[in-house]
């Protein structure tokens, strides 16, 4: 290897030699500044993601802001691999590469690196993360089991959402959203830089009626946010920023328990510290919440709190290898009438990260985790990515990696009674005419583990950039609710007793893959287009089979102050158990038929005198085609997920910046 | 735990005997392309550094070298993945005044010059300024425009940070600030830097008499009324001299220590610019 080094440089140095005798400037001064501007497209995202250890797909605000989308899960909708579902109007599921349902805690979901799903059911309400999309500087969307970074719940993947920091603001920005069926958004952000300081602060105000019945409530939410950053020198860093959200969201998670309003605040205190290739954080996230109009357990109250410390040392190692060491503690607490008494759990993590360029065409990457979580045993994560990039703009990647999913603190604690009617198929009716099922947690139950194998190709054919992705992984001891077993049966009340809890129960296998092209057709006009694949095998209880195929296309031309933007997504039917949860009806296959939506967004910034005003018209589901994204409600005893139907909906907006 | 979960680490160890055969060398050179600007600054490089280094042209070449201090020419070679433990000295990338987003010490040579050595000289240039506009697109000239902003207030010039979004919006700018400005100075911002928006700028300095000064003695002598620069070679010579030195901490930004400027004559005369005898004689380039 080094005598081809030093043999190119020979070369090179002839060459060099010979370029000495030609006259001084000669060259056009335009070219160069046009190879360099070509440099700063390239470059914004900062790793390159050819030589990244795992997929990784990037949407930034701008993107955000072209497409038009009105929430975060809309923004996501276009990345291969990626499954979106919008089960009511104001509420949206993201999970990555199967397994897609509301309530889905097998990806990691990050706001600024801070875990953003709550701690009682590791669940996160996607509209009420303190977080406007004006704030949101890029989302990054890693795919594959990321654990051995993030620790927990990275099972498929993980989605960071990275907010724009304070010295990215120089003055202030308006915006106001208005749409049919009671669609608000209205949004306002100020920041400045000072000599060394600089701070921004902003909010909004969101609100989404029902997408079936336009006078209903489905989602409203005020947010306010705030951040200041010290820089007292290039090489340190003191940040601190806190947010908070003021919710009311109607959602619907898991059938037996029908449709329910999120109302409450979460918010957090975050300070990280940087200095040189040192870095420290410390946050505090508490959500207080009251889950109200349970159709068979009343309201409910939850109150945790959750403080987590963090440190970060980069090093760089002899033999070409950069290393990360980190460790993470994390203490919280939670209190509700779901379980039986105020629980405290306390955990623990510590990652090493290694970064092995063994020569100029090869790399190796592997990382492993060690987490201590209260109730289960030590987990150890790892990834591994060898990595082969040959000259032109081509790579070819190895993956493997490990990830775990803990027991929730339902799983381990719930304690709850829930009054049903009795259907009549589990005990007869009469005399029956009323269930009363005791659902216990079990702190016994071992977390889901997973493991993976992953093949990428990535290429730049022209102005065609393209990604191939083949993928396997296999889940073990899934967290499943457990059977129903009838305890004890009154007759002279009409009443049986039944009991359940949760249990580890089976393994699932998956294999599939991605195409996804993207392509600058002409300086102004750009292109996407992408198909999924996956496959679920032995597919036990009551999880979901995700779409075997989903195709995402879109077209985007900036010109002349305008901004087109149309992007279609045609998702296959999905099936899933029905009603596996719920002890009142028998378990059914039920399917989501197959469904085109297509969303677009024309806006026009003003220039001149009216220079920072921007307007512009969103539709989403310009095609008006009707259809569900998760199983729709049956009946009255039977919820299923009480999905509503998607319907056309068209928003205006209007922003100032100044 | 497990010891099956340690199998993605195998690789690992038994590939790290081979690490110590591909020990690292000094220095090397990265060349986005080995001709125009950038070959003009690795010349003057040369010159400086003394030693004979290796180089690696991009245009034909993908390697990625990982001796301990290299040495990248222009934005393309200055985002390659280099070993974090080399030194990474990069110029000649007028779109990254920021550093590139890498681990391992990084030493960035700044295109645009000084902003106090920059204002003083323009000072010279046109003693009666007082309005500067100076525009740009990248948010990467953030803080240098606040240093211009200070050294401004220092010297009685106030600073007219303008933003262009896109090369359409350079003419309406340029009927706002009219009224407001007594120079306009176009950063070397490679999104903005165009033989379109250049002609633009030049024929709205004729039609308005409002002196354009350029971030390159090429600009000044397609027809701005002024260019004030860090010469390709004297950034080809600083790189070289931080070669040797090291970093200044993690991350280090440096200046070229000469400024230059370059005057078109021809376009001084047709808005009426004066220019004392000594500005013209010690201009790098009078065209």
């Amino acid at each position: 290897m080094n005598i081809f080094f030093i043999t190119a440089g020979v070369i090179r140095l002839c060459r060099t030699a010979a370029f000495a005798g030609e006259p001084q400037n000669t060259y056009d001064i335009f070219e160069f500044f046009s190879q360099e501007a070509k440099i700063i497209t390239a470059s914004r995202i900062p790793a390159s993601r050819q030589r990244s250890p795992a997929t990784v797909y990037v949407v930034t605000g701008q993107e955000i802001k072209d497409s038009g989308a009105q929430n975060i899960w809309d923004a996501l909708r276009g990345l291969p691999g990626v499954d979106v579902i919008q089960p009511k109007a104001g509420q949206g599921e993201v999970s990555i590469r199967g397994l897609g349902q509301p309530g889905n805690t097998r990806t990691m979901i990050l706001l600024d690196g801070r875990k953003a799903l709550n701690s009682f059911s590791d669940y996160i309400t996607w509209a009420d993360l303190p977080v406007t999309l004006q704030e949101i500087d890029r989302i990054e969307v890693v795919q594959g089991p990321a654990s051995a970074i993030y620790g927990a719940n990275a099972i498929n993947g993980a989605i960071n959402i990275i907010t724009k920091t304070p010295d990215k603001f120089q003055g202030g920005q308006l915006s106001n959203a208005r749409g049919e069926r009671g669609a608000q958004l209205a949004g306002f952000d100020y920041g400045r830089q000072l000599d060394k300081w600089s701070y921004r602060f902003g909010g909004g105000w969101e609100r989404v009626n029902s997408s079936g019945h336009a006078d209903e409530l489905s989602a409203r939410d005020g947010k306010a946010s705030l951040a200041a950053a010290y820089r007292p020198d290039e090489n340190s860093e003191l940040n601190i920023s806190g947010g908070l959200t003021q919710m009311n969201a109607q959602l619907s998670t898991a059938e037996s328990i029908g449709d329910f309003f999120n109302k409450g605040k979460n918010g957090f205190i975050e300070t990280t510290y940087r200095n040189r290739q040192t870095s420290y954080k410390a946050y505090w996230v508490r959500y207080d919440i009251d889950l109200i109009g349970f159709p068979a357990l009343g309201d409910v109250a939850i109150l945790s709190d959750t403080y987590v410390g963090e440190a970060w040392q980069t090093l760089t190692l002899p033999f070409n290898n950069e290393a990360a060491l980190g460790a993470s503690y994390k203490y919280d607490t939670t209190r509700s009438e779901m379980t039986a008494r105020r629980v405290v759990r306390k955990s623990w993590g510590a990652t090493l990260e290694d970064r092995w360029d063994i020569s100029d065409k090869w790399l190796l990457q592997a990382a492993a985790r060690v987490d201590e979580h209260p109730h289960m045993k030590t987990m150890l994560s790892s990834r591994g990515s060898l990595i082969f990039a040959p000259a032109g703009g081509q790579s070819v990647r190895l993956s493997a990696g490990t990830a775990f999913r803990p027991p929730t603190l339902v799983h381990n604690f719930i304690d709850t009674t829930l009054r049903l009617p009795n259907p009549g198929t589990v005990v007869p009716k009469p005399p029956i005419s009323t269930m009363v099922v005791k659902t216990t947690g079990d702190t016994g139950l071992k977390p889901e583990s997973i493991k993976t194998a992953e093949l990428a190709y990535s290429g730049t054919l022209g102005p065609i950039e393209a990604g191939l992705t083949g993928f396997y992984y296999k889940i073990r001891d899934m967290l499943l609710p457990g059977p129903n077993r009838v305890t004890s049966i009154s007759v002279p009340t009409g009443t049986a007793y039944v009991s359940s809890t949760y249990i580890n129960g089976g393994d699932i296998q998956a294999w599939g893959g991605e195409l996804a092209l993207t392509a600058r057709l002409a300086p102004w006009l750009s292109s996407y287009a992408n198909y999924s694949y996956q496959r679920l095998k032995n597919l036990p209880g009551p999880d979901i089979e995700s779409p075997l195929n989903k195709v995402n296309a879109g077209l985007r031309a900036k010109s002349r102050g305008w901004t087109w933007d149309i992007q279609g997504y045609w998702t296959d039917i999905t099936r899933r158990t029905q009603n596996a949860h719920n002890p009142a009806v028998p378990s059914d296959l039920a399917t989501i038929h197959s469904y085109v939506l297509v969303n677009a967004h024309a806006g026009y910034a003003f220039k001149d005198r009216l220079d920072g005003l921007e307007a512009g018209v969103s539709v989403f589901n310009l095609l008006n085609h009707d259809h569900y994204e998760a199983l729709p409600e049956i009946a009255s005893a039977a919820q299923g997920q009480s999905a509503e139907i998607m319907r056309q909906r068209c928003t205006a907006e209007l922003s100032y910046r100044f | 735990m497990r010891l099956k979960q340690l199998i993605p680490f195998l690789p690992v160890l038994a590939l790290l005997p081979l690490a110590s055969v591909l020990g690292g060398r000094e220095t090397a050179v990265v060349l986005t392309v080995a001709s125009g600007p950038y070959k003009e600054a690795f010349s003057a490089f040369q010159e400086e550094f003394g030693n004979t280094v290796l180089s690696y042209d991009l245009s034909v070449s993908a390697a990625i070298p990982r001796e301990k201090v290299i040495v990248a020419f222009g934005g393309k070679a200055a985002t390659r993945d280099y070993p974090a433990a080399s030194l990474l000295v990069y110029c000649m990338a007028p779109g990254m005044i920021d550093h590139p987003a890498r681990h391992g010490r990084t030493v960035a040579v700044s295109m645009v010059p000084d902003a106090g050595q920059a204002l003083r000289t323009l000072l010279r240039i046109q003693p009666g300024l007082r309005r500067l506009a100076v525009f740009h697109t990248s948010d990467a000239y953030g803080r240098y425009l606040e240093a211009l902003r200070a050294e401004g207030k220092r010297l009685n010039i106030k600073i007219l940070p303008t933003e262009i979004r896109s090369g359409e919006d350079v003419p309406s700018e340029l009927r706002r600030l009219r009224q407001d400005m007594g120079a306009f100075w176009l950063l070397p911002d490679p999104l903005l830097v165009s033989s379109e928006n250049f002609t633009i700028l030049r024929d709205f300095s004729r039609a308005n008499r409002i002196p354009f000064y350029a971030p390159t003695a090429g600009l000044a002598q397609k027809g701005a009324t002024a260019a004030v620069y860090n010469s390709f070679s004297e950034i080809g010579r600083t790189a070289a001299k931080a070669a040797k030195e090291g970093a200044r901490g993690n991350s280090d930004l440096r200046y070229p220590e000469k400024i230059s400027y370059a005057i078109n004559k021809t376009e001084c005369d047709y808005i009426r610019l004066e220019l004392t005898a000594d500005i013209i004689a010690k201009a790098e380039a009078v065209f």
